[in-house]
């Protein structure tokens, strides 16, 4: 890993910088590159989240290497991220970026392919605010955040579980994200926080707000609309399993389950069986 | 030596609460989470390291209805299951105690 590094540190700015600093989920970072159009692209995709805040968790540098250094996944082959951990140093690669963030100088540094770069910066931002999620003792969590009555109320479940479809029925509340939202625990509540890491979001405004958390809804798409009550256990499970986690991180996965745990103390888990429109708001409505 | 006769614990590399009767148990390793019943969650609680497989099923025989032969067929399959994914281990001798 330490050869590693060096070729990553080997990357050095050769015209002027640019910075721009963006805040999730009481996470800020500040981002820096000399290449305009990946600027260009921060400031646009996280307009919602820039931040003039000086209090920075971390500084990352980004930089644009050829696509001879990495090769991009084809069309047949499955995109991949990895993750590696030494003491202080989380190493991320995947077939189209390869850096590292190091905790103890709050500082990290990427490469992106040059071939669709402002994925490959996304796809490395996920990865690294689910980490400095956990070293935050926060999770960012696979799920979709929507406010009403002015409370969060959390959707989550695998990919195809129906995040995005119950974002689109819900056009007339605050949508905080249909994919990844930040759960942290603030003043010894739980809120949910939006972040910009959507799938969908079509003509659906996001909204830059936390809100404390009313419920937590597994979603089942079904054929009627009913809610039922989770077991503890099975809701510490389910609510695991929506959280990015990386092998070998041990503390981190620890953390993780902790956070999970008090969760389920607090807030109710349900397993949300919906059809196709808006009528489970109805359902929890009446519930709530 | 069969494996009734030898002491269970819970590996180092996990993580658990038990929840309502209910132990879920992460493998932080390999970030799995898997959740018992209230059944196993009794051989979860008990597998200290302090008592042999055999005592752990009397126990069980004589807090459950159900027939002890059953019990102990069923207990054993889950210690081997639990033992093949690392979640339990066993010894010969007994797990100091870290209450001394």
């Amino acid at each position: 890993m330490k050869k590693i590094i060096e070729f990553i540190n080997s990357f050095q700015f050769e015209s002027t910088e640019l910075t721009v600093s963006i805040e999730i989920g009481e996470i800020l970072i500040q981002l820096s590159t000399d290449n305009e159009i990946i600027a260009e692209f921060v400031k646009n995709r996280y307009r919602q989240f820039l931040s003039i805040s000086n209090f920075l968790d971390y500084r990352i540098e980004i930089f644009i290497a050829p696509a001879l250094y990495f090769k991009s996944p084809d069309a047949n082959k499955e995109f991949f991220n990895k993750q590696k951990f030494s003491k202080d140093t989380n190493f991320i690669y995947s077939n189209g970026y390869i850096g590292y963030l190091n905790k103890k100088i709050k500082a990290g540094k990427v490469i992106v392919n040059d071939d669709i770069p402002d994925t490959w910066v996304e796809h490395f931002l996920r990865f690294a605010f689910s980490w400095m999620a956990l070293e935050d003792d926060c999770l960012f969590f696979h799920g979709a955040g929507i406010v009403n009555n002015n409370s969060g109320y959390v959707f989550f479940g695998p990919s195809n579980a129906g995040k995005t479809t119950v974002t689109e029925f819900s056009a007339n509340y605050s949508i905080l994200g249909d994919d990844m939202v930040m759960l942290r625990k603030s003043n010894g509540k739980f809120h949910v926080y939006a972040t910009p890491f959507n799938i969908n979001m079509g003509n659906i405004k996001l909204t830059n707000t936390k809100k404390r958390i009313k419920g937590f809804y597994r979603l089942r798409q079904d054929r009627s609309n009913y809610l039922k009550r989770m077991k503890n256990s099975k809701a510490v499970a389910e609510l695991m399993s929506c959280v990015p986690l990386s092998n070998n991180n041990f503390n981190g996965n620890l953390k993780a389950f902790s956070v999970c745990s008090e969760i389920v103390d607090k807030i109710p888990c349900y397993d949300l069986h919906f059809t196709r429109d808006d009528s489970f708001w109805r359902l929890i409505n009446d519930h709530s | 030596m069969t494996i009734v006769k030898k002491y269970v614990s819970k590996s180092s590399s996990t993580a658990s609460r038990i929840i309502e009767d209910e132990a879920v148990i992460v493998l932080p390793n390999i970030s799995k989470v898997t959740t018992l019943n209230k059944v196993a969650t009794r051989i979860w609680d008990m597998a200290d390291g302090s008592k042999k497989i055999f005592e752990i099923i009397n126990e069980l025989q004589q807090e459950y209805d159900a027939e002890p032969a059953q019990i102990k067929n069923d207990s054993i399959d889950f210690i081997n299951k639990m033992l093949t994914e690392n979640m339990l281990i066993i010894s010969d001798q007994p797990l100091e105690s870290t209450n001394d």
